[in-house]
């Protein structure tokens, strides 16, 4: 279960090792893939060339029953940043890959004609893929069940990932999708269109016993945590009524926090009532966040989507400003069968109107809409970016490139070192997650720097200390060393210390993408370093402890983290783009003032002191 | 103890815990296929499932015991 298919795509040879040493040191999923593509990437290489490395690492404890043990880490350097790329995605492919026998698929070289790989068990081919090279992901979904069976999971690319759009997705069957970082176009580049996994072997633990007591252990912790009902009942959906009360929704590119129609167009509780059918769930997931919706009412009813994720909602329907729920879905059913980033692919649109809006387009301003909400305008623009048509060019290259090459337009581009900021505006309320988006390893992003014991409507202490938003029991409850909590608690607990608290987190969501559970709050909070030792204990039969498995989630961010250095990351690059420095935030009927770079600064200094690094 | 197991096959998320937990009790490892029950879908996207269970199935219940969506649910004891 723990083997390693190494296929070099220049000769088509495949070659096979066990890599359950590397597990024992890096802990599988996110941790192997790190020090895999660490080892075999040298400092500039082209991430669309052949000498970048794809690797899909399982969670080393997919295929067993942990609640949300589901997940796989999709890791290479990115051609959107050029630094370490890197996308986490759920579903059934991670337990199908495990199941066949293997939990790393490592791709390297490039392929001299378009193939796909099919998985069944033992049996590993290489198939030509001329006929499926111009579906979209949707289509050769369903081809390549047609032709191997449903019971085979796809990973696929769609157009975006053929023509290299910087930030194009690896779809995940119909729905999911390692989504940031433009994995897609590194598998484009090596002409591999899809990965079909079946598996039907049978996956054993090392100390039953054990593992019956911890899996009983983990669902019980899992089902009462307080966060699970409300988890289960919006899924993601949960946030997106508070985000508009604190005037933090990236409404227009940023320049609006709040609507004062958000929560009757686009709030969970309208969501739940004009849309959801039902809930669904990755495999092993008794939280089931995910959604089924078919329209109730309207011009659009009977349309039926899988959704809705809140990010869509504050992509599409903040920062493009599109009220109509059904549009929303139709815009991520776009970039779902093209295979393109939903964050990434909002952000671009966002500027590209922004930029039309202050005249800046010149003889491409036809191909962009001049106002926010513009549905059918943002459609045609998203698949112009997917076939890369037009100004769709260069905006496939991420608004970094295009911002440099559209004079005026660089306070519109709204990343941190190359990546797309999503779905949140700082200056809506600064607290952990916020650091998070300068300090993550893959950019401007949001899913690396979880606070397990956030309270998103408390007040703002600091910019360096939140509010401790829970009971003093849940804090003593938290599986976590005691020598840790005191450090970002205090001792009575009475505070949290944002750098402290970004730097554990950063360190607990490593451990949770290297064994394959989810960072949905029900299981963030409730599960942490002790659990996750004493779980690949049982499953391995090595001696795992809690202090040793955070010091290799350290030095897997760290590992990362010098990844980036080598191709040139500065202390300079922890910033925000200057819109947040600078302006304003309308939110509701009031205002929210520009961040302190200072403050942020400082911020950052002390996340680099946690860490133990130099800053300079 | 055995059980009359309801199934309420509208409310299934699709998760395959009631697989899982199955194989790991009867089976001694983890492969839903070795399930005594099955859970699938003739949908292209999986939206609706249908559960059954086969004859070697001992109506132990613990699928229903873990099971979180209210898909199968132990109605009453039978012996």
């Amino acid at each position: 279960m723990f083997k390693i298919i190494e296929i070099h795509l220049n000769n088509h040879k495949i070659n096979i090792y066990d890599g359950m040493n590397l597990h024992m040191e890096f802990l599988g999923g996110l941790g192997v893939n790190t020090k895999i593509l660490t080892d075999l990437v040298s400092p500039g290489i082209d991430p669309l060339g052949p000498d970048n490395v794809l690797i899909f690492g399982v969670g080393s404890l997919v295929g067993t029953l942990l609640p949300t043990a589901a997940r796989t880490e999709l890791t290479a350097k990115s051609p959107l940043t050029n630094r370490f790329g890197t996308a986490n995605s759920g579903g059934l492919w991670g337990a199908a890959l495990k199941y066949a026998g293997y939990s790393h698929i490592v791709l390297t070289g490039k392929s001299p004609h378009p193939i796909y790989i099919v998985i069944d068990d033992d049996q590993i081919r290489i198939e030509d893929a001329n006929h499926l090279w111009g579906l979209d992901t949707w289509a050769t979904v369903s081809r390549i069940r047609q032709d191997y069976g449903k019971q085979f999971q796809v990973a696929s690319i769609g157009p975006a990932g053929e023509k290299l759009v910087r930030f194009a997705s690896v779809q995940n069957n119909y729905h999911g999708a390692w989504g940031r970082t433009g994995l897609g176009a590194v598998m484009g580049s090596k002409n591999v269109k899809a990965i079909a996994v079946r598996g039907s072997g049978s996956l054993r633990v090392a100390d039953r016993a054990a593992f019956a007591r911890i899996m009983r252990e983990a669902f019980r912790k899992v089902l009462n945590d307080e966060t699970f009902g409300y988890t289960r009942r919006y899924g993601s959906m949960v946030v997106s009524d508070p985000y508009n009360q604190i005037g933090a929704l990236p409404g227009y590119n940023f320049t609006r926090g709040s609507f004062p129609d958000w929560v009757n167009t686009r709030g969970r509780g309208f969501f739940e009532k004009t849309c959801k059918e039902k809930d669904l769930a990755c495999f092993s997931c008794p939280v089931a966040c995910a959604h089924w919706s078919r329209v109730k009412e309207g011009k659009y009813k009977g349309y039926e989507a899988k959704g809705l994720e809140v990010t869509y909602t504050l992509e599409f329907g903040a920062k493009l400003g599109i009220k109509e729920i059904p549009e929303i879905l139709q815009c991520v059913e776009i970039c779902n069968r093209y295979g393109m980033d939903v964050i990434s692919a909002a952000g671009v649109s966002a500027f590209a109107i922004e930029a039309n809006q202050h005249g800046l387009l010149k003889e491409s301003s036809n191909e962009v809409p001049a106002e926010w909400g513009n549905f059918q305008g943002i459609a045609d623009l998203l698949e112009r970016i997917g076939k890369r048509e037009g100004i769709g060019d260069l905006l496939a290259e991420g608004v970094k490139v295009a911002s440099g090459q559209i004079p005026g337009s660089f306070d519109y581009a709204m990343h941190i070192k190359g990546l797309e900021i999503p779905v949140r505006d700082p200056r809506g309320k600064w607290d952990v997650w916020m650091l998070g988006y300068l300090t993550n390893p893959r950019g401007g992003d949001h899913l690396r720097t979880r606070n397990p014991v956030d309270m998103l409507l408390g007040p703002v202490r600091s910019h360096l200390e939140e509010e401790l938003g829970v009971k003093e029991e849940i804090i003593h409850k938290l599986d976590m060393p005691e020598k840790i909590k005191k450090k970002i608690f205090g001792e009575p607990p009475s505070k949290v210390g944002i750098p402290q608290m970004a730097k554990y987190a950063e360190d607990l969501i490593t451990i949770i993408n290297s064994t394959g559970l989810c960072i949905r709050p029900p299981t963030l909070r409730s599960l942490g370093p002790d659990f996750y030792a004493r779980a690949l204990t049982a499953l391995l039969g090595y001696s795992f402890d809690a202090h040793g498995i955070l010091k290799t989630a350290e030095n897997i961010y760290h590992l990362q983290h010098q990844f980036n250095v080598r191709e040139g990351e500065k202390v300079v690059e922890y910033a925000f783009p200057r819109r947040f420095y600078e302006e304003q935030l309308p939110y509701r009927d009031g205002i929210r003032p520009p961040l302190s770079s200072k403050n942020i600064e400082e911020s950052v200094r002390q996340y680099f002191a946690a860490r133990g690094w130099e800053y300079k | 103890m055995a059980w009359k197991i309801a199934i309420m096959a509208e409310r299934c998320t699709g998760c395959r815990i009631c697989q899982l937990i199955c194989s790991w009790a009867n089976k001694k490892s983890f492969q839903p296929l070795n399930a005594y029950l099955q859970v699938q879908s003739e949908e292209e996207k999986e939206v609706i499932f249908a559960i059954s269970f086969d004859q070697n199935c001992k109506k132990c219940g613990l699928c229903a015991s873990y099971c979180a969506s209210g898909a199968l649910v132990k109605e009453r004891e039978v012996s």
